[in-house]
């Protein structure tokens, strides 16, 4: 697909092509019942969940715990969750809840984002791009936050979450359609912060 | 197709598997410069989204979650309900007894849907604005900061420009103080001769920071009013022959400490209503009014009273220089270190009023964030006697300590004030932060 006016514009072209070749045409992936199908599970969705929960945390360590927390209680649920067909949107869900709780655990102890970037930083051989890559993602959370709650865990679970509007829909517990304009309006709403913030980037 | 569909079309990226649609919402995009325009912003926001590395879970990751299964499944397994009734029945003891102090916070979230609706629609009108120009007023004094209201003080007049990018620039100006932001950097004066420098999204304007975008303002009262946090009405009124439509919004902030210096002072601590009028046509704000109320007094203590939209600014608006021999702040971690530095609220105190007492302007600068002190400050302040020094509090939100104080002057008068001082700096150093 050829966007004429993205390259004018000198934009990269990644945007919305890739986000739906990411998005699209993924398998179900059934709430785990055995050890077998936990391993499975793990195997498939254990990047993506941790690139998720550290474009929220920016510290590879708290992604981890987050995501290794989520994934216990999820196996332990196992039963609750029998009849559920496709596990990837709920475990996104669990995984942004996590993130939110340790991010309120964060603030109550006074921990600071940069902390977490000099511990990368600190910690050896390509740390510092991942401490590069949490500074400038803390940037882009300082903008999503401003955005209404909703339409920025809308975005975060389609852009991060790299999701298909459906399972973002089954995440959010809402409507395809509501979902959507969430994302639509939340994007528009991104333009006009990040345009205050000094210019579109 | 339209604009409208192909825009959306797009920005869902639900073409992909429709190649009817897509071939349409193509050609609509190669044809249509203002889509094709849209797109291109579009794009640029989610490139600019996007993370610059792929994290992936450390090679251990899968042994590390088996292991904590391992040691869990068991226990968990057997822990026993009981516990967790006790737990509940506990929580909802509590939160019964706790409900009156914690304000709106327990209350359901079922905003009306005459709320719900003027607010999106509101805030959608709004969003397009390339400029927004506000003339406002607020009880306080000019050198004050933009949060704090003083009851008894007359009207301050306030002014607020803010233009969309890009670059967003913006100015809010009242007699003793001004910043502005010109895309780049963002520089605050308090006249006539203090400055400090920031980034474009630091908080000179604290509560009021908000009115540069009144759409997230809208944005933010229907979160507030769908989560419970306030309650809000809608009517409508005609004011000398002129439709209006009027949202009323109750408020009433969460109580942090049971002395809380703030309520009564700062907008974001007090009891109040905020009564916004907006245009019945274009659902475009028109003014607002806030009511303090205190025990007895119901007090109007900030007007909006004219929203223009889309006005062109000079560029001069957004260029501020900074006076001759300015007094800058400083950051903490610039700040002399000449001696033992203060470990605690009153130590701070206590350091600063001693200097003050000794006309030791340098010794001062240990605990006065600034390049210099103020000559005003001198003339006042220089000699003063310490009568009293109280014990540090804490009040609402502030990150930092109220220190109550007694002093007198050298013109004879007795100043009894709360100093405000922090440490919530990258150094942790107790600074001055307000009350003299």
């Amino acid at each position: 697909m050829e966007w004429r006016m993205a390259l004018l514009s000198g934009c990269p072209p990644f945007p919305m092509e890739t986000v739906v070749e990411r998005t699209s045409a993924q398998p179900d992936v059934p709430w785990p019942q055995s050890i077998k199908e936990f391993e499975a599970l793990i195997d498939a969705m254990q990047h993506r969940l941790v690139q998720f929960a550290f474009c929220r945390l920016h510290s590879r360590e708290d992604a981890e715990d987050a995501v290794q927390d989520v994934l216990v209680q999820a196996y332990r649920d196992r039963e609750k969750h029998r009849a559920v067909a496709n596990a990837v949107p709920f475990l996104f869900r669990m995984v942004a809840n996590r993130s939110t709780d340790v991010l309120r655990r964060r603030k109550h102890e006074g921990g600071r984002l940069e902390d977490c970037a000099g511990e990368l930083a600190a910690s050896g051989e390509g740390a510092q791009e991942a401490a590069a890559a949490a500074q400038r993602q803390r940037r882009i959370e300082d903008s999503l936050q401003r955005l209404p709650r909703r339409q920025s865990e809308a975005i975060r679970l389609r852009v991060y979450g790299e999701l298909p509007f459906e399972a973002v829909a089954q995440a959010m517990g809402c409507s395809v359609p509501t979902v959507k304009s969430r994302f639509r309006y939340g994007i528009q709403k991104l333009r006009r912060v990040l345009k205050r913030q000094g210019g579109e980037r | 197709m339209t604009c409208r569909q192909a825009r959306k079309l797009l920005l869902d990226g639900t073409g992909k598997n429709d190649t009817g649609k897509n071939a349409c919402a193509t050609t609509h995009l190669a044809g249509c410069e203002d889509c094709a325009r849209e797109y291109a912003a579009i794009q640029a926001t989610l490139a600019s989204i996007q993370p610059s590395v792929r994290i992936e879970a450390s090679p251990d990751f899968k042994e590390r979650v088996m292991s904590k299964l391992t040691e869990q499944e068991a226990p968990v397994r057997r822990r026993l309900v009981f516990p967790r009734l006790v737990f509940v029945a506990g929580a909802a003891v509590l939160l019964m007894v706790l409900a009156p102090l914690i304000g709106n916070l327990g209350r359901g979230g079922h905003a009306p849907a005459s709320v719900v609706s003027l607010l999106a629609q509101s805030a959608q009108a709004m969003a397009g604005a390339r400029s927004v120009h506000m003339i406002a007023r607020m009880r306080t004094t000019p050198t004050e900061n933009f949060e704090i209201i003083h009851p008894d003080a007359g009207w301050v007049p306030i002014e607020i420009w803010s233009e969309a990018g890009p670059p967003a620039r913006w100015r809010v100006e009242k007699p003793g103080r001004v910043v502005v932001m010109d895309g780049t950097s963002s520089m605050l004066v308090v006249k006539p001769d203090t400055v400090s420098r920031g980034t474009p999204d630091f908080n000179y304007l604290e509560w009021m920071r908000i009115l540069l975008d009144p759409d997230q303002l809208m944005e933010k009262e229907l979160d507030l009013a769908r989560s419970g946090a306030s309650s809000a009405s809608v009517a409508e009124e005609d004011a000398a022959g002129t439709r209006h439509l009027v949202l009323t919004v109750a408020f009433h902030p969460r109580r942090w400490f049971s002395s809380d210096w703030f309520v009564d002072r700062g907008v974001s601590s007090s009891d109040h209503t905020r009564t916004y009028r907006f245009d019945p046509v274009t659902r475009r704000l028109e003014g607002m009014q806030m009511v303090m109320h205190s025990p007895g007094v119901d007090l109007p203590v900030f007007e909006i009273t004219a929203v223009r939209y889309d006005e062109v600014f000079d560029h001069a608006l957004f260029a501020l220089a900074a006076p001759e021999k300015a007094i800058s702040i400083v950051d903490p971690t610039q700040m002399p270190v000449t001696g033992p530095l203060p470990q605690s609220p009153k130590e701070a105190a206590v350091m600063l009023f001693d200097a003050f007492s000794r006309e030791d302007w340098q010794a001062a600068l240990v605990v006065f964030p600034m390049t210099g002190v103020d000559e005003r400050f001198k003339k006042i302040l220089g000699g003063l006697q310490v009568i009293s020094i109280g014990e540090p509090f804490r009040s609402s939100a502030y990150a930092g300590w109220h220190v109550p104080y007694e002093v007198r002057l050298k013109s004879g008068r007795v100043l009894k004030a709360n100093l405000a001082v922090r440490n919530d700096n990258s150094v942790g150093r107790w600074v001055w932060d307000g009350g003299l």
